[in-house]
């Protein structure tokens, strides 16, 4: 069986050029009886039987990725190259350019490189091709081109305040619901009815009473329930700072992109309220993207972290809306960059869930724009500012991410306890 | 943080001591260049020149093996009685002049080529010029022109010192790291 094409040595023609010119000097050195002119052509005739030597083996490289704290890890390994002269590496990170580097066999045996973290998700990180060189640099050997993948999970951060739906559904949980029930937090005061607690009788505000005709007053409390929160995630746009740069979306340049800050607010949401013994779901509004059921627990924080991690932009795809739970807290996580999401939060809004907008559209950098751009850009966003400022009046809480105010906004939304 | 100040993301291989891989193609040159003062005159000396800048730029084109043929004329056509010590720089520089050639067809320009990587090829240049600087030395002794080999010697000894430094030092370096 013969090898494959990319491991096979092939002459690159400078070896046999040599030897002919050297054959060529050497007979016209004694040809005319000169013995320096065939002393001219002893090293090239030497240097040209060096080509000649056969190298064997196939020569292959490795690339092996590890995440370190902010960094990546890649360690590129050439094997099989012991004896031959050198070996040409050209290594591109995040689809940039490649940078090429040539090296003794020893050297190419292990290469490290550390790249910063760019981004998270799954995303190519290196891409490594080589050849080669033996035999005075005339023969010569390509490497396979390889490849290495990474998948950067979201930092784990909170979220300081937790955002209730506004009626709450009738499990019991750690919340204040806004119906009568065992729960801790006083709600008033009442005559007492078949069915009280006797425990309820509050006997001070039985003897208070004006009304000679009462006969017992009871402390009425609200339940306790468990949110349902659905974190539902818009995955069409991974967009940048870099306006240039949202056409072409190169990892390198376009900055800390828009799905980079929506994988650790899901995150970051998820862990809070599962944290707070609630319940989570989280959803991809592309109808090919992967979606976590509702659940509760540690097991489902990692199930909600590994599918957002896996979550990539789908420029382009159909949207498809969940079914949203009775009464839920919707965290909607998107750009907001068309109608499409918009429509959707007053859609869920009407239908009585709590709507978060989280807004993960990077702060704008217009540099290196064209004037074509920078008017495209400036209608863009007048029309995401008119789009979130309707949410803002249908009661939508918009939250944009990036924001250092973003703490403060949840927490002033926390307080709010919606219309009654 | 801009796109202008943002960092270019390369992957930076840490490789010890370097040298561009355009010094190749400029060395082709130098060493043309030199080679051509050493034996050509007049009008060939200046196709000579031009020859070896162009063997720099077009390095994998027949251009290098014509200046390597120009070489030869000129010496074939110098004065076989006037032979003196600049005949070892000849035999050292049209060596070299090839085995940068072979090695600049192969390293790309826009590299960084470890000096540890040139050891084969120091290696191999050191050994066949021990043998040929041995002859050239022979030659001139029988050609009445001893007077000169301590020269000669100086200018060898000094190459192969270097060369050997030079591979000493990159092997050091390449085992320490």
């Amino acid at each position: 069986m013969s090898a494959p094409t990319q491991q096979r040595w092939h002459r690159r023609g400078g070896g046999a050029a040599l030897g002919m010119l050297a054959i060529v000097i050497l007979g016209v050195g004694l040809g005319f009886g000169r013995a320096d002119v065939a002393l001219l052509g002893l090293p090239l005739a030497a240097t040209a039987a060096v080509t000649l030597r056969r190298p064997v083996g196939a020569a292959s490289a490795a690339i092996a990725v590890s995440v370190e704290d902010d960094e990546v890890v890649a360690r590129v390994q050439v094997e099989g190259a012991a004896g031959v002269d050198f070996v040409v590496l050209s290594a591109g990170a995040y689809e940039e350019p490649p940078t090429t580097v040539v090296v003794s066999p020893r050297r190419a045996e292990d290469l490290e490189a550390r790249l910063p973290v760019l981004h998270s998700g799954p995303q190519e990180v290196l891409r490594v091709s080589g050849q080669v060189f033996a035999a005075g640099a005339d023969q010569v050997q390509h490497l396979d081109p390889k490849v290495a993948r990474a998948t950067i999970a979201p930092k784990r951060k909170r979220v300081t305040s937790l955002l209730l739906p506004h009626r709450l559904t009738n499990r019991p949980g750690g919340h204040a619901a806004r119906r009568l029930g065992d729960g801790l937090d006083f709600r008033d005061l009442a005559p007492f009815t078949p069915g009280d607690r006797l425990r309820r009788i509050d006997w001070r505000a039985t003897a208070r009473s004006p009304r000679p005709e009462s006969d017992l007053i009871v402390r009425r409390m609200d339940a306790t329930a468990e949110a349902a929160a659905v974190i539902v995630l818009d995955s069409r746009d991974d967009v940048g700072p870099a306006v240039v740069e949202w056409g072409s979306n190169r990892p390198a340049r376009k900055g800390t992109a828009s799905l980079d800050l929506a994988r650790p607010a899901v995150a970051a949401i998820a862990a809070s309220y599962l944290e707070a013994g609630d319940r989570v779901a989280f959803h991809d509004l592309v109808r090919t993207g992967a979606s976590a059921r509702s659940g509760g627990g540690r097991r489902k924080l990692e199930q909600v972290r590994a599918v957002v991690t896996q979550t990539v932009p789908r420029p382009g795809g159909s949207l498809k809306a969940p079914v949203l739970p009775t009464a839920a807290v919707v965290y909607l996580v998107s750009t907001f960059l068309d109608e499409d999401v918009a429509g959707l939060a007053v859609l869920w809004r009407n239908a009585g869930h709590r709507v978060v907008a989280i807004d993960v559209l990077p702060a704008p950098s217009l540099e290196g724009a064209d004037e074509e751009h920078r008017l495209a850009h400036r209608i863009l966003q007048l029309e995401r500012t008119d789009r979130l400022d309707r949410l803002r009046r249908l009661d939508v809480t918009v939250v944009p991410w990036q924001d250092a105010d973003r703490d403060v906004l949840l927490r002033q939304a926390e307080r709010y306890r919606g219309p009654r | 943080m801009s796109a202008s100040t943002r960092p270019k993301v390369r992957a930076v291989f840490p490789i010890g001591p370097w040298v561009p891989g355009v010094a190749l193609p400029i060395a082709v040159a130098l060493v043309g260049i030199l080679a051509s003062l050493l034996v050509l005159q007049e009008l060939l000396l200046v196709v000579g020149v031009v020859l070896s800048v162009v063997a720099a730029f077009r390095v994998r084109t027949p251009a290098p093996w014509l200046l390597v043929a120009l070489l030869v004329v000129g010496q074939l056509l110098r004065d076989p009685a006037g032979l003196d010590a600049s005949l070892a720089g000849i035999v050292l520089a049209l060596h070299l002049l090839v085995v940068l050639v072979l090695l600049a067809r192969a390293v790309p320009v826009r590299s960084r080529l470890q000096l540890a990587a040139l050891g084969p090829a120091a290696l191999m240049t050191g050994l066949i010029q021990v043998v040929a600087q041995v002859l050239v030395a022979m030659l001139l002794a029988a050609q009445d022109v001893l007077n000169v080999l301590p020269t000669a010697s100086t200018i060898g000894g000094a190459l192969l010192t270097a060369i050997a430094g030079l591979l000493v030092l990159t092997r050091t370096v390449e085992r320490d790291a």
